[in-house]
């Protein structure tokens, strides 16, 4: 548009994605902005489409589970349970103790490095590189003990049907807490800039704000939910050994991005509280049971609590060794209607900012 | 057996569909997701829906060419499971609020995910 | 204020040394639990297949007629399925991760066993290049 028009300024539309420097995994948006607002937006994704649930008609049920876990690298670990524990329903198997303690330690440490990692991209959002690089150097730790425990740094690799593959023993995991100990000092220093710093409320308050009632209508899910007011956790429900642990789910009453930021560093806070339980707590045993021969036919259905939000495994067998139906209905895909209602009335700068409030994770949406 | 959410599944017909779900809307259940799986005449759509703890199946058998009511006009938030079922199997879904007019993965093929075999009439894959 | 948080790490990134580590000069050491690659202690292998069986990402070939046993370590994810498959126990998890270089060429990416395969009345005498006893001891 050029100044000396004077025709009236209409709606332009401009593409987003799928580069785009601040979008972790590729997402397309159209949006149409009158001035600098944006009054519509028509989402686009299938770039990352693997066919994932087809394959697992061809693999054998008990491998599958590390091609579940490769669904995406962030949610991997708890990707694998699920579907060891909809397995593992439709068998009837009772997963050792030891099994699920550590299965429950395998996940908060998941919870805690998935939402370091998304605290840097959210300030890299907004252009705050130093917070962005301050929170990963602190996640390093975080990953380092991953690898520690269970072998891998991002894809842990120690979910199998049956309990987990290997044990790290009680002396690497209290040696494993205490090396966090530093972690969790600087994390309270950086919350003190997430919640101080006038900037970064300047960009964070007031935008992508999604009412109570929207939220819950548009079926979204997560710190999405929780943000804006409604008290929903699927680890309520007790699965592995959140049945025996403190919790109770974070929850602000905002509705906008300061609000998601304040739900996500309160769960990591209350992560490291439920990481010392279970190492406190961890019972002795052995770590799996063999599982051998044909599932019987049959169904189930399995709800977790993954870093993003509520995610629910489908497994269908026909008692052969190769699964008839397994289906992942991620957190991110319930949570895309809502984005797209957050996303009106924001200006163009504010864009990414409120994609990445949803922690986008396209690769588990696609699968 | 890991025994930890109250859960029932409810086989209903099409012409219930849209009746049961403005119930659940009203009583204040949130909609989870809606699956799709492929028999070999038929495919089977599950419409999930949870409140609390709970977690209550509709399920509904569709022959290949019926149509089944969009549910959007209730719970806003279902365009997005109702476009991919619509386009992974091809059932027909009708007057869904946001329509991606097939493009929500845009394959070369589509119907990808149903495993019914259509003999007499013509296919409606081929390259986009 | 909260400025001072940033200021303070600021201050104290000028006067510490670096964050990161200077690779390749400097190598993290790995952990003995590391999942870094698949070895094969080749004597023992009977070359059953059950291993490129069960690999979900098809990453081993296994030949019984020609005696070989072969792992493409670029399609390997290093997953561990093999090893609990294995029926003798002869693969096992090394902790060193096979970096770039390594995946340079070809040559680099494919790692393989091979005996000479023992004709089927099993004479036994015939010791395999890889130092293996004969094929289906």
């Amino acid at each position: 548009m050029s100044s000396h028009e004077k025709a009236a300024p209409g709606p332009t539309v401009i593409p987003f994605g799928p580069q785009h420097p601040v979008l972790p995994e590729p997402l397309h948006f159209d949006l149409t902005l009158e001035d600098e607002k944006v009054v519509g937006a028509i989402p686009q994704i299938g770039y990352i489409h693997r066919g994932l649930e087809l394959l697992v008609e061809k693999r054998d049920y008990l491998d599958y589970v590390h091609i579940a876990e490769r669904i995406c690298g962030i949610c991997s670990f708890m990707h694998g349970m699920g579907y060891c524990e909809a397995v593992e329903t439709i068998l009837g198997t009772q997963v050792p103790d030891r099994a699920r303690w550590l299965r429950t330690f395998w996940s908060e440490l998941e919870r805690v490095h998935s939402h370091l990692l998304w605290l840097g991209l959210a300030a890299d959002a907004f252009g705050f590189e130093n917070l962005f690089h301050a929170s990963w150097r602190a996640r390093e730790t975080v990953i380092d003990v991953a690898e520690e425990t269970s072998g891998g740094r991002v894809i842990f690799g120690s979910a199998i049907v049956g309990g987990v593959s290997r044990d790290p023993g009680d002396e690497t995991l209290r040696r494993c807490m205490k090396a966090i100990e530093p972690v969790r000092a600087e994390i309270l220093r950086l919350a003190q800039v997430w919640i101080g710093e006038p900037t970064v409320r300047h960009r964070l308050s007031g935008v992508g704000y999604v009412s109570k009632e929207m939220a819950y209508t548009l079926g979204a899910v997560g710190p999405m939910l929780r943000a804006s007011g409604v008290d929903y956790d699927a680890r309520a429900q007790g699965y592995e050994a959140y049945g025996e642990i403190e919790f109770k789910p974070v929850v602000e009453t905002a509705g906008d991005c300061m609000a998601r930021v304040l739900v996500r560093l309160g769960e990591i806070e209350q992560s490291f509280r439920i990481l010392d339980e279970v190492v406190a707590k961890m019972p002795a045993g052995p770590v799996s049971v063999p599982i051998k021969g044909m599932p019987p036919v049959g169904e189930s259905w399995i709800r977790l609590e993954q870093p993003r939000g509520e995610v629910l495994y489908f497994v269908r067998s026909n008692g052969t060794r190769q699964l008839e139906r397994f289906r992942v209905r991620t957190p991110t895909f319930a949570n895309i209607p809502a984005m797209v209602e957050a996303i009106k009335g924001v200006s163009l700068a504010d864009v990414p900012t409120v994609i990445l409030t949803i922690d986008p994770c396209i690769s588990c949406t696609e699968r | 057996m890991i025994e930890r959410e109250v859960l029932t599944v409810e086989e209903i017909e099409v012409s219930k569909l849209i009746p049961a779900v403005d119930a659940l809307r009203a009583a204040g259940w949130r909609i989870i997701q809606i699956l799709g799986v492929s028999g070999a005449d038929h495919i089977e759509l599950n419409y999930s829906f949870g409140l609390g703890m709970q977690h209550r199946i509709l399920r509904l058998m569709v022959a290949p060419e019926a149509e089944v009511p969009s549910i959007t006009s209730v719970f806003l938030g279902a365009y997005l499971y109702e476009n991919e079922i619509r386009d992974l199997f091809g059932v027909k879904i009708e007057r869904i609020a946001v329509d991606w007019l097939g493009k929500v993965y845009d394959p070369v093929e589509g119907k990808a995910f149903s495993k019914i075999t259509v003999i007499a009439t013509s296919s409606e894959g081929g390259p986009r | 204020m909260a400025f001072i948080p940033m200021t303070r790490t600021a201050l104290r990134n000028l006067f510490t040394k670096p964050a990161t580590r200077r690779y390749p000069f400097v190598v993290r050491p790995t952990y003995p639990t590391s999942r870094g690659r698949i070895l094969n202690d080749f004597p023992k292998c009977i070359l059953c297949s059950m291993c490129a069986k069960h690999c979900p990402a098809d990453a081993i070939v296994v030949d019984k007629a020609e005696g070989l046993w072969r792992i493409d370590r670029f399609a390997c994810v290093i997953c561990g399925a093999c090893i609990r498959a294995c029926p003798v126990k002869c693969l096992s998890m090394g902790n060193e991760r096979p970096t770039a270089l390594d995946f340079s060429d070809a040559a680099g990416r494919v790692h393989e066993h091979r005996r000479e395969a023992a004709p089927a009345a099993g004479n036994g005498s015939g010791a395999g290049p890889a130092g293996g006893a004969s094929a289906g001891a």
